[in-house]
């Protein structure tokens, strides 16, 4: 019965994935890519994505197995000893290396797991980035029509939603920063000159 | 095929249809990973330009080219299964070199910096191959973008297949982009990415890039 039970679940989340969003896409890529808010700390459904590849079906993946060349820079990041193999081991460390944190291509940056360093390479309030125009780093483009985890940090904004929410933050804390920021758009909005500040509105 | 369909038979089907992906999930497995959408950001242009041909360093006949590093773009428009797609229309827009784009709300209020000379927008449809291919700009960091990029949607007739963007793969900007740190999946990162490669030789500090946009399953290939 119980067995029963799993199996029709299983085709109700099968149908679920595959017809109401993506028709006939395989169960394994059910998650769609554009559903950001997919279990990030996740390691084991990266995993069995890229294990999708393993066509002689060994457990891991060699070279020759990774056809597809927009995932050789993947490959070789995460085959850590290099002798051409990338076992399970292997991915699963190139994820806790690379999943938690907004660390491209395994450079150096960001500590894997937020922590203070969390925030998009320590910049303060928008992040002096040094755009062309040099102001307060910010453009309609950092605004709205951005998706998952509350898209990319507001002009202004000290931590973006999405980071809010990895660092588990406390009420106190939330409240704190809260605080922090209505200063920090204060300070912000008498640094701009009038102009400046409607290019900023547009973008929230 | 708009034939009405008989509820109760339709559901019949998509049982069946369901119990078939037990059988032939070794098929499925052969498939490329799609390429992720990400967002058409404020400034697809809102008034596309006379030339939008994919020539985005000169603009009809000038002589003047744009500013900036010339980047040979090249890739295809390929079906989740690697098939080429034909017929398929890509766009691409970027800021020019002074960041600014070709988009009204951008350029009016820059207008002393726009490079003038700069096509902002081009169009490209595939043939039998797939293959695309566009000169532009090397994309720069763009106010609240520190990662530069390629916006690029894809199109059949009129039907928008994907709307997504190119990053460099490497830039110190992509740490502190709000859109790339919005995806969260480490595979779909690396598929937003492409390497920019000094052209060999060339005078003119050339680069190419290569980019492979991957579809996803279309509504006319559903299964029914
Ligand atoms: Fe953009």
């Amino acid at each position: 019965m119980k067995k029963y039970l799993v199996l029709s679940l299983f085709l109700l989340s099968l149908n679920g994935g595959a017809f109401a969003q993506q028709p006939g896409r395989p169960p394994e890529r059910r998650d769609e890519p554009r559903n950001e808010q997919r279990a990030a700390g996740d390691s084991s459904s990266f995993v069995n994505r890229m294990l999708t590849l393993d066509k002689n079906k060994d457990g891991k993946l060699s070279k020759a197995e990774v056809t597809d060349a927009r995932l050789q820079a993947l490959f070789d990041r995460a085959d850590a000893d290099k002798n051409g193999e990338v076992t399970k081991d292997e991915l699963a460390a190139l994820f806790q290396k690379e999943a938690a944190g907004s660390n491209p291509g395994g450079r150096a940056g960001m500590p894997p797991e937020g922590g203070a360093g969390g925030r998009p390479q320590g910049r303060g309030p928008g992040g002096p980035q040094g755009g062309p125009q040099g102001g307060p780093g910010a453009g309609p483009e950092a605004g709205p029509g951005n998706r998952g985890f509350g898209g990319p940090p507001q002009p202004g904004q000290i931590l973006p939603p999405f980071l809010r929410d990895e660092l588990k933050l406390s009420d106190e804390q939330r409240k704190q920063l809260d605080d922090l920021q209505k200063q920090v758009d204060q300070k912000l909005s008498e640094i701009l000159t009038e102009a400046q500040r409607r290019q900023l509105q547009e973008g929230r | 095929m708009s034939l009405p369909i008989h509820p109760r038979r339709a559901f019949l089907q998509t049982m069946a249809f369901s119990a078939a992906y037990f059988t032939t999930r070794g098929l499925f497995a052969e498939e490329l990973f799609q390429t992720p959408r990400l967002t058409e950001g404020p400034f697809y242009p809102d008034k596309l330009p006379l030339d939008k041909d994919n020539d985005l360093i000169i603009i009809s006949d000038s002589t003047t080219p744009a500013v900036g590093e010339i980047t040979h773009l090249t890739g295809r428009i390929l079906d989740a299964k690697g098939d080429p797609v034909r017929d398929a229309t890509i766009e691409i827009w970027q800021c020019d070199a002074n960041a600014v784009y070709l988009h009204s709300r951008d350029s009016e209020p820059k207008k002393q910096q726009q490079d003038k000379h700069f096509q902002g927008f081009g169009r490209f449809t595939t043939g039998s191959t797939g293959e695309y291919r566009f000169r532009t700009i090397k994309p720069v960091p763009y106010p609240g973008r520190p990662a530069p990029h390629i916006h690029v949607k894809v199109l059949k007739g009129d039907r928008e297949l994907i709307t997504t963007q190119i990053l460099m793969r490497g830039h110190e900007g992509n740490a502190r982009d709000g859109v790339y740190s919005g995806v969260r999946d480490v595979i779909d990162r690396e598929l937003i990415l492409a390497d920019w490669n000094k052209v060999p030789e060339s005078k003119l500090g050339e680069w190419s890039a290569s980019f492979d946009v991957v579809l996803g399953r279309t509504p006319d290939e559903r299964p029914r």
